[in-house]
């Protein structure tokens, strides 16, 4: 595509959204390759994405686009560190990192997006604006120059902005009553997984999996894509037999699994009410009992009661993931299981159904596992994160241990890639071998910056290892926990 | 029978198209559609609409269209030729609707359970479908009207068993083909019965595409009954019927051209509102 792009020696690249369905590792890469090419073509890139952080790592400067109009523009670095505009405000505090805070309901902008059809008379954001007033309703903003080469529209003061949103940053989070430690529950655990392999033909998509997930524990499996954690996610739902190895859930019940494409997994004729209330239908409830507990269902998961007679297609993205979401658990499942729901939201929508499946976690007692390939979610979401490679978990722990001591060099790598603000974000080369014919030994040793002749060894078996009694385990015959 | 279908247009439309119209070319779409039901219309009026009995002479025979006050003139014996002509209208209407309504309804079941079930049920009734998809209808209403006798019915019935396979395999790749989407997947989780699933998670997707390939067929099956008749297979003698009427008044071709055309406009007539219906809808569909 990049090949296509630059043939003819262009003047102007313009890039759409390039990295949006790549692993973090292979975003790296893109990214590296278009600023290059860029200083040897001697060529302008216009570059569109929703990631802030890929703005960051990119561009030289920043246009934010609000409803069809810019609402802010200016030199990268002022504007991601001081933005003029509400809306920029908004945008950088919701978006996850490393670094948010996890015990704490994530902060997402209030409102929607307004209908193009309908265009608002006033500045389009205002409804959504912390520091909107009546004079913003009234007519669009015009764009003004608020320093060199940084243009806002927002007729409130750069300064009054800053130091209204500046400081609002770190306070409007509710905490949510940090958790008790999961102590040794006397329920037994929600998912026992015993050496499970999953093949499909010649392609091994699991080749030994034991993972165990206890009553009312969320864990997250993160991976690029190919690592099986998708195929783990659909072994556990019960939607692939596993070609060996034990499942066991606990009381028998079927977990319940929330979809990355929420449009899809509704069926397109049927009314939200009717895919909702399917779910009641075995357990011999009446019309009017089922219809209660549609509304009930549907005020938990935040959506308005007459978007029970809605068809999935008048929808928006975020209403869908939240009507799977109450269609999941609608009867309360013992597992949650969640394919990547938020990986085609944007940041602030992702926040909100990302707070809402942590409340329905709580409320309802689930455990939850969650597929997902952003580490900063994982992070948010999960009391363990397992990291997965080509069919197999190399490193498994608690949260924050797993992101912030990561110890399996492929971890590393990970997170290391993730791009973020002010940091560059180191590349690890390569992409992961064919699950067709897994490399022998450890199978990341092609890519692993510290591999030793040992670990291309077909003898060699890496198991997960840990400090006894630790929770943190790695795969690796180099490094070990300290 | 071989008729081209949109790929894609999924049932989402069933609720649009209970709304209005709302740009010229809809309009036109629309108009197309209810020809089907302007000729249904037509077809149950007929005996208070016709001016004369068909089967009963009426006036001086093969007299010109529009002379004598016969408006498509008259036939040998001095029928009117109207008359005939709209009672043949209503008979080859009304068995072509049934013939399309017994095979969306047989065929719709067994590509229904074929394409639900998959596996050894599909395949094995997929090769049932396809061995009374290769018997040849002329052939068949032939051996069918030798067995029970000679009657329009029998035709009808004869007609009907080679007719539905082609809308089983309709059906069936439209039920398979949705089989295989995420919700699917999703309703089994939720717990949906197999019943359930079948009849409300596939079969209303596979309804659109159906109903537009029916109304394309009614021209089809206009066409057929016509030529079967046309060959002797269709009503007896005195009755009016537009192929027959065409099979045996050609001698008059030469000198009296609107007693064999007549009919034989009636069956064209016919065949191009069904087809424009189906057209109009499948348009109606994809817009959707």
């Amino acid at each position: 595509m990049i090949a296509i792009a630059i043939a003819g020696n262009p003047e102007l690249i313009i890039a759409d959204e390039p990295t949006t369905a790549l692993d973090v590792t292979v975003q790296a890469q893109v990214l590296r390759l278009l600023l290059r090419l860029r200083d040897e073509i001697g060529c302008s890139i216009m570059f569109i994405t929703h990631d802030l952080g890929v703005a960051a790592q990119i561009s030289d400067r920043i246009a934010v686009l609000y409803a069809g109009r810019i609402a802010e523009i200016g030199p990268t670095a002022d504007v991601l560190n001081q933005p003029a505009h509400p809306y920029t405000h908004g945008l950088l505090r919701s978006r996850l990192t490393l670094d948010t805070a996890r015990h704490r309901k994530l902060a997402a902008l209030a409102g929607s997006v307004p209908s193009p059809v309908t265009p608002l008379p006033g500045c389009a954001f205002a409804p959504r604006c912390v520091l909107a007033t009546l004079a913003c309703e009234a007519t669009p903003p015009d764009p003004t120059t608020i320093a060199p080469g940084r243009v806002s529209a927002c007729i409130v003061p750069f300064e009054t902005v800053s130091t209204e949103l500046g400081s609002r940053l770190t306070t409007t989070t509710e905490d949510i009553e940090p958790e008790t430690a999961p102590a040794e529950s006397s329920e037994p655990p929600a998912v026992v997984l015993k050496d499970g392999v999953k093949a499909f033909g010649k392609l091994q998509a699991l080749r030994g999996i034991s993972l165990t997930v206890a009553d009312g524990e969320s864990v997250a499996l993160v991976g690029e894509s190919g690592s099986g954690k998708s195929t783990l996610l659909r072994v556990i739902a019960g939607l692939e037999k596993p070609t060996s190895g034990t499942i066991e859930l606990a009381g028998g019940q079927r977990p319940q699994m929330v979809f990355q494409d929420a449009g899809a997994s509704l069926t397109p004729w049927l009314s939200v009410g009717e895919l909702i209330s399917e779910r009641l239908r075995r357990n011999g409830m009446s019309r009017s009992q089922r219809q209660d507990a549609v509304a009930e269902v549907l005020e938990r998961v935040g959506l308005p009661l007459d978007i029970a007679k809605a068809r999935a297609g008048q929808l928006s993205g975020g209403q869908r993931q939240r009507v799977s979401l109450a269609r999941a658990t609608v009867v309360p499942p013992s597992v949650l299981l969640c394919d990547e729901p938020t990986s085609a939201l944007d940041v602030s929508l992702a926040a909100s159904v990302l707070n809402l499946i942590g409340d329905l976690r709580r409320t309802l007692d689930m455990s939850v596992v969650f597929v997902t390939h952003d580490l900063s979610v994982a992070r948010v979401v999960a009391d363990r994160i397992a990291v997965m490679y080509l069919g197999r978990i190399v490193e498994i722990g608690p949260a924050d241990d797993v992101i912030n001591d990561p110890v399996h060099p492929y971890t590393r790598a990970l997170v290391d890639s993730i791009p973020d603000l002010g940091r560059e974000s180191r590349v690890l080369p390569g992409e992961p071998a064919s699950p067709l014919s897994p490399p022998t030994g450890c199978s990341f040793h092609p890519r692993c910056p510290i591999a030793i002749d040992t670990c291309s060894d077909g003898q060699l078996d890496v198991r997960l290892e840990g400090a006894p009694g630790s929770p943190h385990q790695i795969a690796c015959i180099e490094r070990k926990v300290s | 029978m071989a008729i081209a279908l949109p790929a894609g247009t999924l049932a989402r439309s069933r609720v649009r198209l209970l709304s209005l119209p709302k740009s010229p070319p809809m309009l036109t779409n629309w108009a197309a559609v209810s020809l089907v039901l302007i000729v249904t219309l037509v077809a149950v009026a007929v005996p208070v609409i016709s001016p004369h009995d068909p089967l009963v002479p009426a006036g001086m025979p093969l007299q010109a269209p529009g002379k004598g006050g016969f408006l498509l003139g008259t036939d040998a014996i001095g029928r009117d030729i109207l008359s005939r002509v709209l009672f043949g209208v209503r008979a080859s209407w009304f068995a072509a609707l049934v013939v399309v309504a017994v095979g969306l309804l047989i065929g719709g079941l067994v590509g229904l359970i074929a394409g639900a079930a998959g596996g050894w049920i599909d395949s094995l009734l997929m090769r049932i479908t396809d061995a009374f998809l290769s018997l040849p209808a002329p052939v068949l209403a032939i051996a069918v009207v030798a067995a029970l006798g000679p009657g329009f019915l029998h035709t009808l019935v004869a007609v009907s068993i080679v007719w539905w396979p082609f809308y089983a395999r309709l059906v069936r790749g439209e039920v398979a083909r949705l089989a295989a989407r995420p919700h699917i997947e999703a309703a089994r989780l939720a717990g949906v019965g197999p019943i359930r699933l079948a009849t409300r998670h596939l079969l209303p997707g596979a309804v659109p595409n159906a109903l537009v390939a029916a109304s394309l067929d009614i021209g089809n099956l206009i066409l057929t009954l016509a030529a079967l008749s046309f060959l002797g297979l269709g009503q007896a003698a005195p009755a009016p019927e537009l192929g027959a009427d065409t099979a045996r008044n050609l001698t008059y071709f030469l000198q009296q051209w609107w007693v064999p055309v007549m009919p034989g406009l009636a069956v064209l007539v016919l065949a191009l509102a069904a087809n424009l219906s189906g057209d109009g809808l499948r348009s109606l569909m994809k817009t959707s």
